[in-house]
């Protein structure tokens, strides 16, 4: 077995600094170092051979180190990798108070082994017995020079470049947060199970992830993650909580576990929706929470959207008045839905019948809850200046200013403020010529199958889509 | 001839023409090759016009059907209390069909009141009003007649228009659909109102209305039809076919009277309850006399009541009929479909018989429940 | 200037004329029939005192070349002052049965079974004339 040291540094291997030489046919023996090769003389024909001179097999560039001598020895060959590198990286006592070599940018020891394997190296040769067998078959494999590799170089090159810095690995588009680096927003699994309690079905969300410091009395910055979690089963139930910890995963489980121990079940209208409109303050910060038709969708701030998707809340509207900050907003949300009356709470209080209307099913009366308990009202008990509105009751006497909307499909028609009435002439001049485009594309797509007319195939060189695409895939027998 | 000859004279008086002969030309479509170079200053085409290919007809088919309102007027027959009550009565009202969300229509949030007791009363019976509304039936009257009426014939205008021919449309307002005036002038020199489909046609370019279409929608032909009605959407069809047509076009009465056979073949008929198109289909299957499979569905299920119910509308349809006359004791349900089962059903179907028969062993068995089960209270029967 | 309540250019004392007016775009012609100047510069341009009809000189799918009139306001405009009616115009109006039916229609229509009498005829000659060859 050859073992051959290389001129650039191996950290393994620098300390072998001994070059032994063996072969392992019959009748070979280990040529001694004092060995003189024999000058000019050629003793390694093919067959049967003990003694090869060193020089040929050897590359004229990579001699081994086989005495110490004055020229020979640099700081590459005296010291291992590790002190080579700490030169480079290390960071004093006070430097690491002050967070020096801390952090994304900082330098890393590099592996130069790294993409290297052993009997493999510049001078490309076959070494049976260490990178090839020795027997394969009946033949016994020859020593051969390969052709040089000149990718190899490089391509460790390119491996060293990559290494060497602490690089941000990417994640899962479908497992990003709100942003592709931060935490925010990303999911973080059911809490951890508690005895019986295993917490199936249960996910949990990262609303804030912060690094926070203060100063410590013995000196320094203390570092620590705050994270503010929200962990529910989709159903109703969920919970919020606030953990903070000097380790980032010891700051989600944390928060997610404490967050589990603090659920609340929610009342939700069919499973998509919260009961009805409420308005909620925690601080300042004040939450306009309006109940919504299937099919509206979350339209909230990116933390109550979150925390809706755990809750298993569909369709909201929420608007924030007053600062935004998100503890203070999941405080308000939460406060309002745990207070959310039943419907028969609601009838009780009233002494009403609660009654929906929908106007897609011709707005019929659906009784939602009729008074049990308290008696049940005519209009002459009802004092003339009492609230009867509905929205305005569970809103606590607040009205919420609804922007007035302009319905987009009587838009041309509608003149709009501030225009001239000039400009709609013009609009409407060159409305009036793509007015029906839309309807027509539409029948002649479900006529024909195609943007064209019923003249395409007797004139195929007018048909624009011809041969490309028929959206209905049906042959144009009937036609 | 001779008067034609004379006003065509004296019009073009002023005109110089010398040796101008009739010359009939027979109504081919053929096609006219322009002469090369030539202003083609009178080619066929250019009076105001282009080169004209013949077109092929566009082959689509509304579904055929033998069963319409051809012969008889039902209109009367339909308009009739008596026959609408019953027919009402057996379509019943039931409010969480009849009110339920349409697909087409979008949802808005639902709107939540406090109501005390008279609101919801006023409310429910806003309710029952507008269920009488939407469970109002589309009316079943003859088809129309086919017959176009010509209006003048000019033979001096022949092979002004090889291939087409132009249909003029009078667009004033304020005039119904169907008083438009609608004429056609061919290349024969013929005036005449436009026919039925030319009509619909017209009127839908020219007054378009949400739903309708100007062409003939592939839903209606034999290719789509049965599709659609294997998966049991009848009531989405005859919506369709209100949407689309008159009352009195002969394809609407095909369209609905396939939809009623392929319904009265699988006994679907609980999927148009609480629908406006139930009493309809009831009277198309009463007038037509096709309830052998009407019968054998309900009484198989029990429901002598509303087996007698048709039967009373059978006699109301068909007086003269022998059941009709037969019939003696319009209140005793057993008796009147007795009466029937044994006067038409008798060579038609066996299974009526049959289902007959279990109807009178299922209500035996009910009565028996009822008696043990008061027997068991300890209340004398 | 007055104008109609429907919209549309002021109606000057100027002659009118009911005309067609070319819309639609190149290779597809649609007219509309409406009543404005009676200039030949007033043709390409806007705008009109008012729409009384389309014609389409395009054959549709059926066979049908498509004329929709206003009845009701071409008699109003007729009865008026000061307008006339272009002969396209009242060609399409004598076919529909509104007016007599124009004498251009009758010479065109002459004039095609002119041509295919004609074309029909030496049609005729060269089948003979391969007959008698042949």
């Amino acid at each position: 077995m050859y073992l051959i040291t290389r001129f650039l540094p191996l950290p393994r291997l620098i300390s072998s600094q001994t070059l032994v030489l063996s072969f392992t046919r019959e009748g070979a023996s280990c040529r001694q170092l004092h060995c003189q090769p024999s000058q000019g003389r050629n003793l390694f024909p093919q067959s049967g051979l003990i003694c090869p001179p060193l020089r040929p097999l050897l590359a004229p560039t990579s001699h081994p180190q086989i005495s110490i001598t004055r020229h020979g020895t640099n700081f590459f060959n005296k010291l291992p990798a590790q002190k080579l590198w700490k030169g480079v990286i290390s960071v004093s006592k006070h430097g690491a108070q002050k967070g020096r070599g801390r952090g994304a940018g900082r330098k890393l020891a590099k592996d130069l082994n790294r993409g290297q394997v052993i009997g493999v190296g510049a001078v490309n040769m076959v070494w049976p017995g260490l990178n090839a067998p020795i027997i394969r078959g009946q033949e016994v494999v020859q020593q051969q020079m390969l052709g040089p590799d000149p990718d190899r170089h490089r391509k460790l090159l390119e491996i060293r470049d990559k290494m060497g810095r602490v690089r941000f690995r990417k994640v899962n588009p479908l497992e990003r947060g709100w942003t592709g680096t931060k935490m925010g927003g990303k999911k973080i699994g059911p809490p951890d199970p508690v005895g019986n309690d295993t917490f199936e079905g249960f996910e949990s969300v990262v609303l804030e992830y912060k690094v926070v410091s203060h100063m410590r009395g013995d000196g320094g910055k203390f570092r620590r993650v705050s994270v503010l979690s929200v962990t529910g089963d989709g159903m109703g139930l969920a919970g919020f909580a606030l953990a903070r910890a000097p380790a980032p995963n010891t700051a989600l489980s944390m928060s997610k576990n404490r967050a589990g121990q603090r659920l609340i079940k929610i009342p939700l209208y069919n499973n998509h929706t919260i009961l009805h409109d409420f308005h909620s303050q925690s601080g300042i910060t004040e939450v306009f929470v309006r109940k919504m038709p299937e099919g509206h969708g979350l339209v909230c701030h990116r933390a109550l959207k979150a925390a809706c998707e755990i809750i298993g809340i569909k369709d909201l509207h929420v608007y924030i008045k007053g600062p935004k900050n998100v503890r203070e907003v999941v405080k308000a949300f939460f406060l309002g839905l745990m207070k959310q009356k039943s419907y028969q709470q609601l009838a009780e209080e009233k002494g009403l019948h609660v009654v929906e209307l929908r106007k897609e099913q011709f707005n019929y009366p659906k009784v939602l809850a009729s008074p049990v308990h308290a008696p049940l009202r005519t209009l002459s008990d009802i004092p003339p200046n009492e609230n009867l509105d509905f929205s305005t009751y569970v809103m606590g006497d607040r009205v919420m200013l609804k922007p007035v909307e302009e319905p987009s499909s009587i838009l041309p028609l509608l003149p709009k403020k501030g225009r001239q009435p000039e400009g709609r002439e013009t609009f409407l001049r060159k409305y009036k010529e793509r007015r029906n485009f839309r309807r027509a594309l539409i029948d002649l797509i479900t006529e024909y199958g195609d943007e064209r007319s019923f003249l395409a195939k007797q004139y195929p060189e007018a048909w624009k889509n011809y041969g490309r695409r028929n959206w209905n895939n049906d042959s144009d027998d009937d036609e | 001839m001779a008067l034609l000859e004379r006003t065509f004279f004296s019009l073009t008086s002023k005109l110089n023409f010398k040796g101008m002969r009739h010359i009939l030309i027979p109504d081919t479509p053929t096609i006219v090759i322009p002469v090369r170079g030539a202003k083609q200053k009178y080619h066929p085409d250019s009076f105001i016009g282009f080169r004209v290919e013949p077109r092929e007809n566009h082959n689509r088919q509304y579904v055929s059907h033998p069963l319409i309102y051809k012969d008889a007027d039902p209109a009367p027959r339909f308009m009739d209390a008596r026959v609408r009550a019953i027919l009402k009565d057996l379509t019943g009202c039931d409010h969480s069909k009849v009110f339920r969300h349409r697909a087409l229509l979008s949802i808005s949030a639902p709107e939540i009141v406090f109501f005390t007791d008279e609101q919801l009363k006023i409310a429910q019976n806003d309710a029952k009003i507008k269920a009488d509304k939407l469970l109002s039936m589309p009316p079943v009257v003859k088809v129309r007649a086919e017959e176009v009426q010509d209006i003048s014939f000019d033979p001096a205008l022949q092979g002004i228009m090889p291939n087409f021919k132009i249909v003029f449309t009078d667009i004033s307002l304020g005039i119904p659909d169907n008083k438009r005036i609608i004429v056609v002038r061919e290349n024969s020199g013929k005036l005449r109102h436009a026919n039925g489909a030319e009509r619909q046609r017209m009127n839908e370019i020219y007054n378009p209305r949400k739903g309708r279409k100007h062409y003939v929608s592939e839903l209606f032909t034999a290719k789509c039809l049965p599709d659609v009605l294997a998966r049991g959407q009848y009531e989405f069809v005859l919506d369709r076919a209100c949407l689309q047509f008159e009352p009195d076009e002969p394809e609407y009465q095909s369209v609905v009277a396939y939809v009623y056979e392929a319904l009265d073949k699988k006994q679907h008929y609980d999927s148009l309850l609480s629908t406006r198109h139930y009493g309809p289909m009831l009277f198309f299957l009463v007038w037509h006399k096709c309830l052998n499979n009407f019968l054998e569905h309900h009484l198989m299920a029990g429901r002598l009541d509303v087996a007698s119910q048709v039967v009373k509308l059978y006699c109301l349809l068909h007086q003269k009929s022998d059941v009709a006359k037969a019939m003696t004791d319009f209140r005793d349900p057993m008796h009147v479909v007795q009466t029937f089962v044994s006067l038409e059903c008798m060579d038609t179907s066996a299974r009526v018989q049959l289902a007959l028969k279990q109807c009178k062993e299922l209500l035996r068995s009910q009565q028996q429940v009822e008696q043990n089960v008061a027997a068991a209270l300890g209340q004398s029967s | 200037m007055p104008v109609l309540a429907t919209g549309g250019a002021p109606i000057y004392n100027s002659l009118k004329a009911i005309r067609l007016m070319r819309h639609g775009c190149a290779n597809r012609p649609f007219y509309h029939i409406v009543i404005m100047g009676s200039r030949r510069s007033n043709k390409g341009t806007y705008p009109v005192i008012e729409q009384l009809g389309t014609y389409d000189p395009l054959t549709n799918v059926h066979g049908e070349k498509l004329v929709s009139v206003n009845l009701d306001r071409i008699s109003y405009w007729m009865a008026q002052d000061k307008v006339k009616i272009a002969v396209g115009v009242k060609q399409l109006l004598g076919l529909m049965g509104f007016l007599h039916i124009h004498p251009q229609s009758y010479i065109t229509a002459w004039r095609v079974r002119a041509i295919a009498k004609r074309e029909a005829l030496s049609k005729q000659q060269a089948e003979d004339q391969e007959a008698s060859m042949g």
